[in-house]
């Protein structure tokens, strides 16, 4: 940037370093005033992770008793949404996140298949696309039931 | 000035930008006359504050909550959790601070120099109603913390417009959303703050910058002869506004953001306790801004108290259709600056007497107590009250 009026070839060499100096102390300053913002604005530390125990979207432990047979339901486990099915007595765990575009998938019974409600992916009880556009399947999480919680395996 | 010439150049070659463009160069170069100092930047500080408390007020408004329950809360989220966050609020908080006093310095500035007087009445009109916008920026802002400080001082401060005669009581009602300071205020100074003064305050920017562009800085000869050419102001010393004066102006940028910066970190404003509408604390005080009418209010009766400072804006609103002599130059105008320096003196006096007021002070080596009206009261060594 040159912002003299009255230059000659003699001055040329003084006013181009000051040129350089202006600029870098302009980008400088736009530095310094840009960090602090980007690390205002940068995700906060996250939600402590609920642990080991399938909560419901208020923080409440499911109650087993609730799963009943053939049913499933989404819950949280160490704050990412895991879908919960019992079927012939034992309870079945999958990361409810669809492969495809992050929408959380569902149980169908009627079906016997799990769902994802945006663009009708379909998993088997062992994760693996049946039909739809998921690129893989979704993984398959080990539950266990301790009194009337669930928890991770 | 390569990539704007280009930039120019590929717009000019599709939009008609050209005449515009210069038009705008002309009056950007303009030169401003010989008598032009640093006292001539502060208007354009005033610009440069309101950027930064427009970044740093979006970016408090990401996390901040305008409610009576999570306000306070928020706040002290802001300050004490999120990176930075307390750089930010207390840049905002000094950055008000700097922008009411260079405000000040700016219209009083321009009432010593004369520029004011015709033709540029307009541009001092749009002025003080920018000054106006400012205080209001403060005013509405104090409140958003929702700590004890900011409940008490909105609750004395839209208390008293309630005394005036006929419409008192409903401007009153109409600022607080109902008959105490609670959700509905807290709302209203929010959508105040955020929204409506921010649009004023562009737009009546916007205009007054565009007249003080157009017309340029005011020169200091008399209104009755005409003013100097370009040619002339040049000749007489005056430099061009860009890139002279805009150099000058950049450097005075960056000494108010040093100290800026200073009183952020070395002197932060602390949050008081949360709200409590049942519990007044004891010495409540406005910011330093508005003492001199909240002292006022301890002299005179309320209506009258309330009164002044409005008569007084009103006649600052209006000085350059009341004030219509031809001299610009202070020394020409004893009286003039007379006035103003007695009211200067006055408003500084009922500052200070606001400031001591309900405070114990040493002075010369005795211990004083200053009562509601800043009248003080010494203490005796032994503890009991003196004259």
């Amino acid at each position: 940037m040159n912002i003299g009026l009255d230059m000659d070839s003699n001055s040329t060499t003084r006013r181009s370093v000051l040129d350089v100096l202006l600029g870098l102390g302009s980008i400088a300053s736009v530095v310094g005033a840009i960090s602090p913002v980007l690390a205002y604005l940068s995700p906060l530390a996250k939600q402590v992770s609920s642990g080991n125990t399938l909560e419901d979207k208020n923080g409440i432990p499911v109650s087993a008793e609730s799963l009943t047979e053939g049913s499933g339901l989404v819950g949280r486990l160490g704050g990412l949404p895991v879908l919960a099915i019992r079927k012939n007595g034992q309870i079945l765990g999958y990361s409810a996140v669809c492969t495809h575009l992050g929408c959380v998938v569902r149980w169908s019974p009627d079906k016997d298949r799990i769902e994802c409600p945006c663009h009708g992916g379909q998993f088997n009880l062992l994760g693996a696309v049946v039909s739809g556009p998921p690129p893989e399947g979704i993984q398959p999480i080990t539950l266990r039931v301790e009194g009337n919680r669930i928890l991770r395996g | 000035m390569k990539i704007l010439t280009l930039i120019i150049e590929w717009a000019s070659d599709r939009y008609p930008v050209k005449p515009a463009w210069t038009r705008i160069s002309h009056h950007v170069r303009k030169p401003v006359p010989a008598h032009t100092n640093f006292l001539f930047t502060l208007g354009s500080l005033a610009i440069f504050l309101f950027a930064i408390q427009v970044v740093t007020g979006l970016l408090m408004m990401v996390y901040y909550k305008p409610s009576v329950r999570d306000a306070y809360a928020s706040v002290l989220f802001i300050t004490e959790e999120v990176p930075f966050g307390w750089l930010i609020r207390q840049v905002h908080t000094w950055g008000a601070n700097l922008m009411v006093l260079v405000v000040l310095l700016h219209t009083l500035k321009t009432f010593i120099y004369g520029g004011y007087k015709r033709p540029r009445e307009m541009t001092w009109v749009l002025g003080v109603m920018l000054f106006g916008i400012v205080l209001g920026f403060g005013f509405t802002g104090y409140l958003l913390p929702w700590d004890q400080l900011a409940f008490w001082a909105t609750t004395v401060a839209t208390e008293a417009p309630g005394s005036m005669p006929f419409a008192g009581p409903f401007i009153a009602e109409l600022m607080r959303g109902g008959p105490e300071v609670g959700e509905a205020t807290l709302g209203r100074f929010f959508v105040a703050h955020v929204a409506l003064l921010p649009i004023a305050l562009l737009g009546v920017m916007a205009l007054h910058l565009l007249l003080v562009r157009l017309q340029g800085t005011s020169p200091l000869e008399r209104t009755d002869v005409p003013e100097p050419t370009s040619e002339e102001k040049l000749q007489a010393g005056g430099k061009p506004f860009f890139p002279h004066h805009m150099i000058t102006e950049g450097i005075a940028a960056y000494l108010i953001l040093g100290i800026l910066l200073t009183l952020a970190i070395l002197a932060p404003f602390h949050l008081a306790e949360p709200a409590n509408p049942f519990e007044t604390p004891v010495g409540i005080k406005p910011e330093w801004y508005f003492l001199p009418m909240f002292q006022l209010l301890k002299y005179l009766p309320e209506p009258v108290a309330v009164a002044l400072p409005g008569i007084f804006g009103l006649v600052l609103l209006l000085l350059p259709f009341i004030d219509r002599s031809v001299e610009r130059h202070p020394k020409k105008r004893p009286v003039a600056m007379a006035l103003g320096a007695a009211v200067l003196v006055i408003t500084l006096t009922l500052g200070i007497l606001g400031k001591v007021s309900e405070t114990n002070l040493t002075l010369f080596g005795s211990d004083y107590h200053f009562d509601a009206k800043g009248i003080p009261h010494l203490i005796e060594k032994d503890g009991g009250p003196g004259q």
